[in-house]
């Protein structure tokens, strides 16, 4: 089982509205990431592309709602 | 005397200064013409500094972090320019920025962020070397990913970037976008990603987002440091850890340090010198920073393959001056034997 390396908020992501995917800094460089659909379809573990860790995104259903009004 | 720059891990944005963007689990080494005295390591980029003044960086600069102009990477070490001809002194980098102190307590800042770490105020994201207003007498820099603090000669302590949680100690903004006075009498500090160490006089206050709680007495802490999720620190000659132990961070809790000269923490793993020059390493080594061990399925390799415990990197051959942990990187600068 693959351990889950940390918890981090929503809010401490950067969102991309042009690619709507959330980044947030991992400790090899890279960043971890996570799109706007997964979170909508209630998977919370954002990958690196570089490395195995992997962070889980601490967020409420309805603080997505921002980050889609940032669509248009 | 010459000195030999030694260094191992990841590499993908040529922040190992070795002239290509593959990860080393071995130490490669490049001899040098100047002394090095210190290096910072950013997320993707390294500046090293040398005893005569000046600041040689490498790695990813596609936001100008390594203080060098028109030039997405640096792939070999480079000097920064000394603006107005004035030595640097010393040096600090965060994720994509960097600071530069010159001989004339003027701190300069480059590279981008949007949390505040530029200090430059507010909504300032991005900037080539710039001067942050003021003069500082600077005895400790201390720098995570978008936060930054400074602790002056004096004990003031000052502190800009993100407050998250209250993580600089301020109760304030979340984004603290200038410089602005945090306490005074301080003695040391430590800022790992999401949490602050504030030691005085008889006190000593983690303050941010973090599970950690301790009760310590400053006068029997020797060494205090953090990695981006971890603290560490030696009370009575014991080295202790706390915090994040996802990939064996917190090994070495209880160790004597009789024969230990340095302890230096990256982002999730840490090294230790060693009396007879001999180097280890502990924690995440996924990309080669705590030097080889076998991965069968590198694609997805499990939390063992990836977690290391003391795993010696460099013998000793040769006398150490310092060694530094960056992000998922390892440096040792050596000199000839005398
Ligand atoms: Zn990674």
């Amino acid at each position: 089982m693959e351990t889950i390396y940390d918890h981090i908020e929503i809010e401490d992501f950067i969102f991309d509205p042009i690619l709507q995917i959330f980044q947030y800094p991992c400790p090899c460089g890279d960043r971890f990431q996570i799109s706007l659909d997964d979170l909508k379809d209630g998977e919370d573990v954002a990958i690196c592309p570089s490395c195995s860790l992997m962070v889980q995104v601490v967020f409420e259903e309805e603080d997505l709602q921002q980050y889609v009004d940032q669509l248009s | 005397m010459n000195y030999y720059l030694l260094r191992c891990g990841s590499n993908g944005k040529y922040q190992l200064g070795l002239g290509d963007d593959e990860d080393k689990d071995h130490l490669v080494e490049e001899k040098l013409n100047w002394e090095p005295s210190k290096i910072a390591c950013g997320g993707n980029h390294t500046l090293v500094l040398s005893t005569d003044g000046y600041i040689y960086g490498c790695g990813d600069n596609s936001k100008g972090q390594c203080g060098i102009d028109d030039v997405p990477v640096v792939p070999n070490l480079t000097a920064v320019p000394k603006v107005g001809g004035s030595d640097w002194t010393d040096v600090a980098a965060g994720w994509q920025f960097s600071l530069l102190l010159n001989e004339n307590r003027e701190l300069w800042v480059c590279g981008e962020g949007f949390s505040g770490e530029l200090g430059l105020g507010k909504k300032m994201y991005q900037t080539k070397l710039t001067k942050i207003p003021g003069i500082w007498d600077i005895d400790q820099i201390e720098t995570s990913i978008h936060s930054v603090m400074i602790k002056l000669k004096g004990g003031q302590l000052y502190g800009w970037g993100n407050n998250r949680k209250g993580l600089l100690n301020l109760d304030s903004d979340r984004i603290i976008w200038e410089p602005q006075l945090i306490d005074e009498q301080v003695k040391q500090v430590s800022l790992a990603r999401s949490f602050s160490v504030v030691v005085k006089e008889g006190s000593l206050s983690v303050k941010g987002k973090t599970d950690i709680q301790c009760k310590l007495d400053p006068k029997e802490i020797s060494f205090l440091s953090t990695m981006w999720s971890s603290l560490h620190f030696i009370e009575k000659n014991k080295l202790h850890s706390m915090g994040n132990n996802s990939h064996g961070q917190i090994f070495y809790d209880g160790l004597s340090v009789e024969n230990i000269e340095q302890i230096s923490l990256g982002s999730e793993h840490g090294l230790i010198l060693y009396a007879n020059h001999s180097v280890s390493a502990w924690g995440w080594g996924e990309h080669g920073n705590c030097g080889q061990k076998p991965i069968e399925n590198k694609d997805r390799p499990t939390d063992e393959q990836v977690t290391y415990s003391l795993n010696e990197i460099y013998n000793g051959s040769r006398p150490v001056k310092f060694i530094q942990g960056g992000c998922a990187t390892s440096w040792i600068v050596v000199s000839d034997v005398s």
